[in-house]
């Protein structure tokens, strides 16, 4: 079921699918791996261009003043069509941005295409459960000095800066810097979809009054919607992913035959098929209702957790069915279907997996009864 | 996260709210508490004065049109007095009357016919039950072989009708019943007969279901003779009239409340027993509280979409198949929190409540069998939403 949209909704959403379905695909995404891009820039500027970027920032600060309902819109296509871009985590960062007063220069680079900034937070269930990583800081002559590790930053290498977490004795503080300033390392490994994920390492890094972006209660306050708003938006585009492989699969099994019959004749596959669509279909409520609550605070970091723990055990689900169902077409690399098996894969893993989300969920509403 | 049924995922308007809160007080001082929270199965006879208290204030049949009785009421109001009822555990009436035939009266009945019926099955003075199922017709119901034949001005029926809910408490049935055996497709032959169960040549006989009780019953005509006029709808067009039945119907028994009770309890009979201690324990409650929390989701999307006419053929199939697998699987998890307590025929107690186990495991029996098994909305989704081919 669709929510109900409203007409500039729905002129966002046709041009989300016209724009993703131009500029991605899954030959696109596979020519993509091969020439070693971590990232589709083409399609990135687009989608800049076309005004994404900025769709949550509010109209005054040159944005789009629109909601996590419209994101969803954006969203779900580029994991239909498998765009591999940063749309979700530069659109993430502006958001941060745009609610401080200070953030003019940074923000005006995000939204010009001048700078790539991502976030690397090391937010609970966003990257990797050890503990010990993150950056810390403390005050030298005056100035903030940062050091540490945040693991599992997709698109680190592409980045030209970092919306980062620092923790110092007195309190936390949100930055964006420059990621390529000194005292800044990024070492990238490549992912089986093509993309890519970086460690990014601080070493005796300064970093400007003018960098901090919040303080305190706000900043952690901001640090953590950032995170929920990444593991939402890649929920997003995992069950965008899952659609995709739906459509696939049945335009397969009511073609191929075997046994002189569709393959979609046979009850006891109509029956998986089903399963993994009612799975889906309960997915984009949970999603639209949770994006839909997102910008006033109503989305409890619970709900999110959950909807990413879901979207990822569906995601496996879908996957598997529809390469089973593929037969040995579906093992190969020719085939489309496993392009978005290894997409969903990835974003299954990235800002917490099924368990990891899972386990999450269960300590936030632990308490309750 | 509050997991409290009428707050999360909630499209409560400022209206809606106001009539939240009218119903919550109102059934707080009048829900008859000998009926709250009863393990065993409220009979038709028990519930009565219930059903009339409702029937009194106006709220027994909240979906019929007013100039029938009923509130014209939204589809949300209807959930929030569903919701209301449930909350403090008191009964609501039987959806056969209100909810199954009342609305067909309403729609394919002669004036006749609804000034005969309608006050009775809104007051709860007269009981109905469904003569669908036969023995040998359960999800392929059209194949049904109960008989019956024109003499003069009245039917006369032969045959056996089964899994009838509250069979032998009803003073009605609605029945289906045969009335061309040659008819292609085999579901044009089929007539919908009101039949008076003191009827002669009709016998009853109570059926005892797994959780104890006598949930349905079975009946059996011989020569039974039902007036003309009891006829609904025209000659063979059964199957159309008894395809008139409301969808909001899905919105009361699918409704979440089962699961949402059921992990509730989990939880707690957990923590009482130390099955809490598991980690496999915990991370299968996890695991349905987020299926139980993307249900809710869907449950009052669907309810949106439903008020705005705008829901589609997948609705009330994905309702019972997600809404009765989680409702199954939650009283799975249930019996586990209990350990070796759980297959135990007397109550366990729970802070101050009661729970018996087994018996709503029993229940739950009925989510995937009940008006279309899921193997069959299994089917319904295959052929009309996924369009997959026949064999």
């Amino acid at each position: 079921m669709d929510e109900l949209l409203n007409d500039e909704q729905k002129q966002l959403r046709d041009s989300a699918m016209r724009l993703c379905a131009e500029k991605g695909g899954a030959k696109r995404a596979r020519s993509l791996r091969d020439s070693g891009q971590e990232l589709d820039r083409d399609a990135l500027d687009a989608m800049r261009e076309a005004g994404w970027l900025a769709t949550m920032v509010p109209e005054e600060r040159g944005g789009l003043g629109l909601g996590a309902s419209e994101l969803y819109l954006l969203l779900e296509p580029m994991g239909r069509y498998a765009v591999i871009a940063p749309l979700l985590e530069s659109a993430a960062v502006a958001w941060a941005l745009a609610r401080s007063d200070n953030t003019d220069p940074a923000l005006s680079r995000l939204l010009d295409g001048k700078s790539l900034i991502v976030p690397a937070l090391q937010g609970d269930g966003c990257n990797f459960r050890n503990a010990t990583q993150g950056f810390i800081g403390h005050v030298e002559d005056g100035k903030l000095v940062a050091k540490g590790t945040v693991p599992f930053v997709p698109f680190a290498a592409s980045a030209d800066g970092f919306l980062i977490e620092v923790a110092t004795s007195g309190e936390t503080m949100l930055c964006v810097v420059d990621g390529k300033a000194p005292g800044c390392a990024v070492s990238a490994a490549r992912n089986v979809d093509g993309s890519a994920s970086g460690s990014v390492t601080l070493t005796n890094f300064s970093i400007a009054p003018d960098a901090v972006v919040a303080k305190g209660d706000d900043a952690l306050d901001r640090a953590s919607a950032v995170a929920d708003l990444l593991a939402l938006g890649t929920s997003v585009q995992l069950l965008g992913i899952c659609e995709s492989a739906m459509t696939m699969t049945l335009e397969h099994v009511r073609t191929r035959k075997q046994f002189g019959h569709p393959l979609g004749s046979f009850q006891a596959l109509q029956h998986r098929l089903v399963d993994n669509y009612v799975d889906l279909e309960v997915n984009r409520s949970l999603l639209h209702r949770i994006c839909s609550v997102w910008s006033d605070g109503g989305a409890a970091p619970a709900m999110i957790a959950g909807a990413k723990a879901r979207n990822a055990r569906v995601s496996t689900e879908m996957l598997r069915t529809g390469l089973q169902l593929h037969g040995a077409i579906g093992y190969t690399d020719e085939h489309d279907i496993g392009i978005l098996w290894k997409h969903a894969l990835v974003l299954g893993a990235r800002y917490g997996n099924e368990l990891t989300q899972s386990d999450r969920f269960a300590r936030l509403t632990m308490e309750e009864a | 996260m509050n997991w409290d049924i009428a707050s999360l995922f909630s499209d409560d308007t400022a209206e809606d709210r106001q009539f939240r809160a009218e119903v919550r007080d109102w059934v707080r001082d009048n829900a008859p508490p000998e009926l709250c929270h009863q393990r065993h199965r409220i009979a038709p006879p028990e519930l009565k004065p219930w059903h009339h208290k409702l029937y009194e204030r106006g709220w027994a049949a909240p979906h019929w049109p007013k100039q029938y009785g009923g509130m014209g009421a939204t589809l949300m109001q209807q959930i929030i007095l569903f919701e209301e009822i449930v909350r403090v555990g008191a009964p609501t009436p039987y959806p056969h009357g209100l909810n199954f035939i009342g609305p067909i009266i309403i729609q394919a009945g002669t004036e006749e016919q609804k000034a005969r019926f309608l006050p009775g099955i809104l007051s709860g003075d007269s009981t109905w039950c469904q003569g669908y199922s036969e023995a040998g017709a359960g999800s392929d119901l059209a194949s049904l072989q109960t008989r019956a034949v024109l003499d003069g001005d009245h039917f006369v029926v032969n045959g056996h009708k089964m899994w009838t809910t509250n069979g032998h408490y009803a003073d009605w049935m609605f029945a289906l019943v045969r009335t061309d055996p040659e008819a292609k497709p085999r579901h044009a032959g089929i007539t919908m007969l009101l039949i008076d169960m003191k009827s002669p040549g009709l016998t009853v006989r109570p059926i005892q279901t797994l959780k104890g009780d006598s949930e349905f019953a079975e009946e059996f005509f011989d020569n039974v003779r039902v007036p003309k006029e009891n006829m609904l709808g025209g000659l063979n067009q059964g199957w159309r009239i008894a395809g008139m039945v409301l969808g909001g119907e899905r919105f009361t028994t699918g409704h979440p409340r089962y699961a949402l009770v059921y992990l509730r309890q989990a939880r707690q009979l957990a923590k009482q027993t130390g099955a809490w201690d598991d980690p496999g324990f915990r991370h299968r409650l996890t695991t349905l509280e987020i299926d139980l929390l993307g249900f809710l989701a869907y449950y009052r999307h669907a309810a949106k979409l439903h008020s705005a006419k705008a829901a589609p053929v997948s609705m009330a199939p994905v309702i019972k198949i997600a809404g009765g697998t989680l409702a199954q699987r939650s009283a799975d998890l249930l019996m586990q929190a209990a350990g070796a307590q759980g297959p135990m025929i007397d109550d366990i107690s729970l802070s101050g409540d009661a729970v018996n186990v087994a018996s709503e495991l029993f229940e739950m029996r009925r989510v995937s069998v009940g008006s279309g098994t899921t193997e069959v909305n299994r089917t319904i989704i295959s052929k009309r939403v996924l369009e997959l081919p026949d064999a």
